[in-house]
């Protein structure tokens, strides 16, 4: 299940960076370090490759026993799956301008 | 807000990827994989062919145990290497979606080969058991994939709606406004010493005091109850906004609980799947196995 911003960064906080859980990853598709994915879990600016892998990830929960500290990895990727969607829809509505009034509707029916 | 925030400034980016992503972006390791597999598939649509254009057409000719050979070996390759990649040889060979992508592909090259073992042939003996298996084995396979890239997405969607701007649960914000609102108003009501006296001996000491952990499932009821219990009921509409506020992110929160077990009920399926189709390949090797010793 989904975590909220502050027991993500909670969980974020207490990563020991062993990297065990992106070993265990099936998807992954780049390598990327356990530093960069913690710092842009909660921070402003997500990378093209954190990003793909975020959208990648399928929440198959492999990460999850393979930590040693016990933190819920596949928690942070679907806050930060929630993030890219929540910034989609924003530059959707961003890009549409004046003419946004009907986009707006839409996804405030699904929001 | 926190979420906006934090993908708003560096939106050009991420958004791109998204779009790559949804537009079927495949990795590097997926397209050579896809590569390799269409051009090996090739040559065994060739090979097939030519099978069945010669004379001797049957599971148990030379070519047909070519293909049962060739499809067992390369079932245990992918299969096998695969489950012991990811549990034994964690961290060794490469990215674990690499391995991933050549068990897609192989998977479905194993099925083809043991159909052109079986030529056609779909009698109910062991092998047509197996031969089912298989099948029922890599469209659950192909179906999960499917499943990984649609469901994920859905969950995040339900997921979002369940939480404030702020990145909090809605439900928690929607539990925690009602009683203040209601507490605010009552003392209002009351006078001033009636409202110093209460405050100095009913406030709790102890944060265990209060219950943090009530179920989504009561939220609804709990809302029922206090605006029975408060001394001035709220009007009717009001009440109704909040408990179908509390449905709705309820709903959401069903929604997306059921999107995760599905993706992870898929995957134990289809590992109950492939352990089913092991044994039926060994019962079918027992079987030709006593044919080939009767023969002799």
């Amino acid at each position: 299940m989904h975590q909220t911003r502050s027991q993500v960064a909670g969980e974020v906080s207490a990563c020991i960076r062993c990297n065990e859980c992106l070993t265990a990853c099936p998807a992954l598709p780049v390598r990327i370090q356990i530093e960069t994915l913690n710092r842009e879990t909660l921070g402003e600016r997500i990378s093209p490759d954190v990003a793909r892998f975020a959208q990648a990830c399928y929440q198959c929960g492999a990460c999850v026993p393979v930590c040693p500290v016990g933190l819920h990895r596949d928690a942070m990727m679907l806050w930060l799956k929630m993030r890219l969607l929540h910034s989609s829809v924003d530059g959707a509505r961003s890009r549409r301008g004046a003419r946004g009034d009907r986009y707006d509707e839409r996804v405030a029916r699904w929001r | 807000m926190a979420m906006r925030a934090g993908a708003s400034r560096g939106r050009s980016q991420p958004q791109q990827s998204h779009r790559r992503q949804r537009s079927g972006g495949w990795s590097r390791s997926q397209w050579l994989s896809a590569l390799v597999g269409l051009a090996l598939g090739g040559a065994l649509v060739y090979g097939y062919v030519t099978y069945l254009r010669g004379g001797d057409v049957s599971p148990d000719s030379r070519y047909g145990y070519i293909f049962a050979i060739l499809g067992t070996l390369l079932l245990v390759i992918v299969g096998a290497g695969y489950a012991m990649r990811k549990r034994l040889w964690r961290g060794r060979f490469g990215l674990l979606h690499t391995a991933l992508s050549w068990h897609v592909v192989g998977g479905i090259l194993a099925l083809a080969l043991i159909f052109a073992h079986s030529a056609g042939n779909f009698h109910p003996r062991t092998g047509s058991y197996a031969l089912y298996s298989l099948i029922a084995l890599v469209v659950s396979g192909i179906i999960g994939k499917q499943l990984d890239r649609i469901a994920p997405r859905l969950a995040a969607r339900a997921a979002l709606k369940t939480l404030t701007f702020e990145g909090e649960e809605r439900l928690d914000a929607l539990v925690s406004t009602l009683p203040h609102k209601r507490q605010r108003r009552w003392e209002r009501s009351r006078p001033l010493s009636q409202q110093t006296r209460q405050a100095a001996s009913s406030a709790p000491w102890d944060l265990a005091y209060y219950d943090l952990s009530v179920p989504p499932d009561e939220i609804p009821v709990l809302l029922h109850q206090q605006q029975r219990g408060s001394a001035r009921p709220a009007s009717p509409g009001v009440e109704g906004a909040l408990v179908s506020e509390a449905v709705a992110i309820r709903q959401e929160m069903g929604m997306e609980r059921l999107c995760l077990h599905l993706i992870r009920v898929w995957r134990y399926l289809h590992t109950a799947l492939s352990v089913l189709t092991l044994i039926l390949i060994l019962w079918h090797l027992e079987f030709a196995a006593t044919l080939l010793l009767a023969a002799r």
